[in-house]
């Protein structure tokens, strides 16, 4: 178009026009000059005019784009039920979608904040031969892994402490410290952003301490206070200087406080610290595990005792950080584009149904000279009025969502506490919208612009029985897959609800109702004697014992769902030399932790105040242990020895009572065996988990008589006192965020799936008006028009739910790994689906029929 | 730089614009009865027929013969004129004519009721 209104054209133009008006003149008697001047007079402003063509060439478009949205806005405004479905329908697609992918983005997609964090990766060791281990690595190795001729940039290493900070204005706070090596904050390559970083003197040994603190701890425990450097840091264990202030954006290990300088001995084989790689940027993943299996080998070679048959496991970073988080967003992702194409598919059902009910209008539009094109850019620009209604609605919508996830625990979850919206969470939207937009309007417009379509309507409209085939086919298949995608969500919904239930009600081993439990760790320093321990703990425990309600306080060195426990390997009595490496958890319990956590004594006996550092040591196993372990003997009669690195016969004890068993690592794990100590013949405890039980049916009340006892017997000691209750709810926040997620997929299929149905059937209605009209002037009864006109909506419910149904279980066996004593077959569950999903469809069906079948056939005969 | 000489009872606007539409009404019509005609020979023609009652500022027929080309309404072609001369053509199209038929139809109802409402005492 621009080249056909060319400037030179209209100067052509223009220069011909004014040449014939002198001439005109000229013929009329006037001179050539005057006869110009008055051409120029009569044609006007030469200038002006041509400003105003190429205004007019240039915004044309404008025009049509006010002019085709005036249009789709008031025709849409037409039809509020339609606009309604529509934009809701829509709304919800983009809003969910938003809001799981700005957690998700968050969890999976949000780079870390460190330099080139795709180079840094976390290193653990493993025996090589079955033995259990919690995976840490050796200064030693630590050493080796910094040989130059490594794909290794720097390697480094921390060490998690709970520490206690002695505050002069509040109670002592317990704080997470990590003790860092000389290659660990240059590895992450982030600079201090107040003092100093650790320097080499810091490392060497009777080098300075010092203390960095964390950003975040920074502020809330100092008010961000710019003069911190040379403060001294107090803590029940002794003091540090505080050097500086990490980056911001520093946060390993997560959570971390204080970061404090280690002075290692690189010969030290004590397997204890996390360590962390950078490796030579693009180094393939096979050529470093090959490089780390000859380290692994050469150091099993030098050091056979303590590093024979070990291996290097190596993980990226964002792995370590994410776990096992990663599935099930994955998982929620799929879902939710899963949801968005069947919104976008029921919009353009919608749209359908309303392009073929409008074909009279449509068809007089082509007839009186409306280019396809035109009609086709008129119908699209109605589909992109409406999704930019719905996205508007969208993001609204996905807001509150991200708001209600954090809500329900995703806080919690790593690397989602600072959800938010960013720029990617609105691109992603928009391009949404766009794939939306496209979808929904090029289908309807591209009927529409087919040649013979036009003809068809004009023929068939107003008079049409059947309307377009090809259009009612394509509807049908379209809501047979929603239904069958709302059955099958509903269903896995249904199979997960089940599952939490499930894990919720579970049987732990143990009573979490009206028990309290807290963990203290008295300081090395000033409990040094393992008699002042114990004396200190049985001191408490009576004091707690006397608190109004409370029916008894015991302790444990691990607590179940809390810190993990200690394993050991164990060596029976009977076992030959093919019995080696065989590993158990160790527990050691004070007298009535069983009775105190309302466990089962189920052979033989507990532990009592018999059992004491003079009398024979003794052990109690759990139920697992002896199915396990002991083939069919007699537990009772059975010795067992136990130790690290190996079984230690010195300590060998005899089996004097099996106990129920208890769940340790979570409540979907099964149970592990478990050899239990009396802390009398164990030597003590350092770090104590405490269970009080208490008469009550909420123990929330005694907790500040409880916390009084504590402080009493010392001032210095950081704890929290919680319900036992609260304790296992909190291994349930990702269960607890996965549950609700699907719950809201479930509402928003079944949601949609009514849309759909609602709109087909009441598009089919429309369409058969006359016909109805026909059949009951004949004499029809409104029960045989009923059936007529629901029969469509029916079997399409029908095939959608056996094909939903099938879809169902075989997802629920894929996902099984992630149910909890619920089959996929379970036929509760996949029955209830079925009757939800169907039932929301027969009522979306029965409405718009119902109104169809009210009809007066003479007005809609005179009507057609 | 209005000519003051002639009657400008028609117009509304100062800056010597046919009321928006008006024109592109009087080019269609001017097309539907003879066509194709060059932009020189529409202007003519609408003042022989207005005959001196109607002040055109010819050059504006060119805005409006471009606005109802886009619109779909007349079409136009280069050719050779009368005096041997490259000239562009314009002719009315179906759909055009189908818009003439409209807007004269509503242009006609507007009149009539103008026409009862002011000679009504």
């Amino acid at each position: 178009m621009r080249r056909r209104f060319s400037d030179a054209d209209l100067d052509a133009e223009v220069r011909d026009h004014l040449e014939r008006l002198t001439q005109d003149h000229m013929r009329r008697g006037l001179s050539e000059r005057d006869a110009q001047a008055a051409a120029r007079r009569d044609f006007g402003g030469v200038d002006q005019m041509k400003e105003q063509y190429r205004d007019q060439r240039r915004f044309a478009w404008l025009d049509v784009v006010r002019q085709d949205v005036r249009y789709a806005m008031r025709s849409l405004g037409r039809s509020p039920a339609f606009t309604l479905a529509a934009v809701s329908t829509l709304a919800i697609g983009i809003g969910a979608t938003t809001a799981i992918f700005s957690v998700a983005n968050a969890a999976l997609l949000r780079p870390l904040p460190y330099p080139h964090a795709e180079d840094i990766r976390t290193v653990r060791t493993t025996f090589t031969d079955g033995r259990v281990t919690l995976g840490l690595v050796a200064p030693l190795e630590l050493s080796r892994l910094k040989d130059p001729s490594l794909p290794i940039v720097r390697a480094g290493v921390s060490a998690h402490v709970d520490l206690t900070l002695l505050r002069t204005d509040g109670p002592p706070l317990g704080i997470l410290a990590s003790g860092v090596d000389e290659g660990f904050f240059p590895l992450f390559g982030l600079p201090v952003s107040i003092g100093s970083a650790f320097t080499s003197e810091y490392f060497r040994q009777n080098g300075p301490n010092g203390a960095i603190l964390s950003h975040r701890f920074w502020r809330s425990e100092f008010g961000a206070d710019p003069q911190v450097l040379g403060k001294t840091l107090t803590l029940s264990t002794g003091s540090m200087p505080i050097i500086g202030v990490a980056s911001p954006d520093m946060d390993v290990p997560r959570g971390t406080d204080v970061w404090f300088n280690l002075q290692l001995n690189p010969q030290s084989t004590d397997h204890g610290y996390d360590g962390y790689l950078r490796l030579r940027p693009s180094t393939p993943d096979r050529a470093l595990s090959q490089r780390l299996s000859a380290v692994a080998a050469a150091l099993g070679h030098d050091f056979p005792g303590p590093e024979g048959n070990r291996a290097f496991i190596v993980e990226s970073l964002i792995d370590t950080m994410v776990g096992d988080l990663r599935p099930m967003l994955i998982i929620v992702l799929s879902a939710t584009a899963l949801l968005l194409v069947l919104a976008c598919v029921n919009v353009t059902n919608l749209l359908l149904a309303r392009a073929s009910r409008r074909s009279r209008e449509i068809a007089i539009r082509a007839a009186v000279g409306a280019s396809r094109g035109r009609i086709a850019v008129q119908l699209l620009t109605e589909s992109l009025v409406l999704a930019a209604a719905g996205m508007t609605a969208g993001l609204a919508l996905a807001y509150a969502g991200v708001r209600m996830l954090l809500s329900y625990g995703a806080r919690q979850l790593p690397r989602l506490e600072t959800v938010s919206f960013d720029a990617s969470v609105l691109f992603f939207a928009v391009g949404m919208l766009a794939v939306c937009a496209l979808g929904i309007g090029l289908a309807p417009a591209a009927r529409l612009a087919a040649a013979g379509v036009m003809e068809r309507w004009l023929r068939e409209s107003g008079r049409s029985v059947g309307g377009a085939r090809s259009t009612h086919r394509a509807l049908r298949i379209m809501i047979v897959a929603e239904v069958a995608v709302a059955v099958t969500i509903v269903a896995g919904t249904g199979l997960l609800v089940r599952s939490f239930l499930n894990l919720q009600h579970d049987d732990p081993g143990f009573d979490s109702r009206g028990r309290l439990a807290f963990d203290v760790l008295l300081p090395a320093g000033r409990y040094r004697d393992a008699g002042v321990r114990d004396a200190w703990m049985r001191t408490l425990f009576t004091n707690i014992r006397g608190i109004h309600g409370v029916t008894d306080a015991a302790a444990s060195s691990d607590f179940p769902m809390g810190n993990p426990g200690n394993r050991l390997l164990i060596q029976m009595d009977n076992w030959d030399e093919s019995h080696v490496h065989v590993v158990a958890r160790s527990s050691v319990v004070t007298r009535s932790f069983f009775s105190a956590m309302g466990m089962r004594v189920i052979r033989g006996r507990g532990f009592t105040d018999d059992d004491r550092a003079t009398t024979a040591p003794v052990l109690v196993v759990n139920e697992s242990f002896v199915r396990k372990y002991l083939d069919g003997r007699d537990p009772l009669s059975a010795r067992m020895a136990f130790g690290f690195p190996k079984p230690n016969p010195a300590n060998a004890r005899r089996i004097v009572g099996v106990v129920n068993d208890v769940k340790y690592a979570s409540l979907w794990s099964s149970p592990d065996p478990v050899f239990y100590l009396a802390d009398t013949q164990a030597g003590g405890m350092f770090r104590t988990n405490v269970v009080v039980s208490t008469a009550l049916d909420d123990p929330n009340a005694v907790i500040p008589a409880v916390r009084a006892e504590v402080q009493k017997m010392d001032p210095q000691l950081a704890f929290t006192v919680r319900p036992v209750t609260e304790v296992i709810a909190a291994t349930l926040t990702r269960q607890k965020l996965g549950t609700t997620l699907m719950l809201l997929f479930g509402a928003i299929a079944l949601v949609l799936a009514a849309i759909g149905i609602y709109g087909m059937i009441a598009y089919a209605s429309a369409e058969r008006h006359g016909e109805v009209a026909t059949r009951m002037a004949l004499g029809a009864t409104r029960g045989n028009i009923f059936w007529l006109l629901s029969r469509q909506g029916l079997l399409v419910a029908v095939t959608g739910a056996a094909v939903g149904l099938g879809v169902a279980y075989a997802a629920g066996r894929v996902a099984s790994s992630w149910l909890y004593d619920v089959r996929p077959s379970d036929p509760l569950i996949l029955a209830s689906a079925l009757a939800l999903v169907l039932g929301v469809t027969l009522i979306a069906t029965l409405i718009p029929v119902g109104r169809a079948a009210r009809i007066d056939p003479s007005r809609a005969l005179r009507f057609e | 730089m209005w000519p003051d000489n002639r009657s400008t009872h028609l117009y509304m606007a100062p800056d010597a614009d046919i009321p928006y539409g008006t024109l592109d009404l009087m080019v269609l019509k001017t097309l539907d009865v003879m066509s194709p005609l060059n932009g020189y020979a529409i202007a003519r023609r609408i003042e022989q027929i207005a005959s001196g009652s109607l002040a055109l500022n010819q050059g504006t027929i060119y805005p409006a013969l471009l606005r109802l080309e886009q619109k779909g309404w007349i079409t136009s072609e280069w050719g050779t004129s009368d005096n041997n001369r490259r000239a562009r053509f314009y002719e009315i199209t179906r759909a055009g004519k189908k818009q003439l038929a409209a807007e004269t139809e509503s242009w006609q109802r507007t009149v009539a009721i103008m026409t009862r409402m002011l000679e009504h005492e």
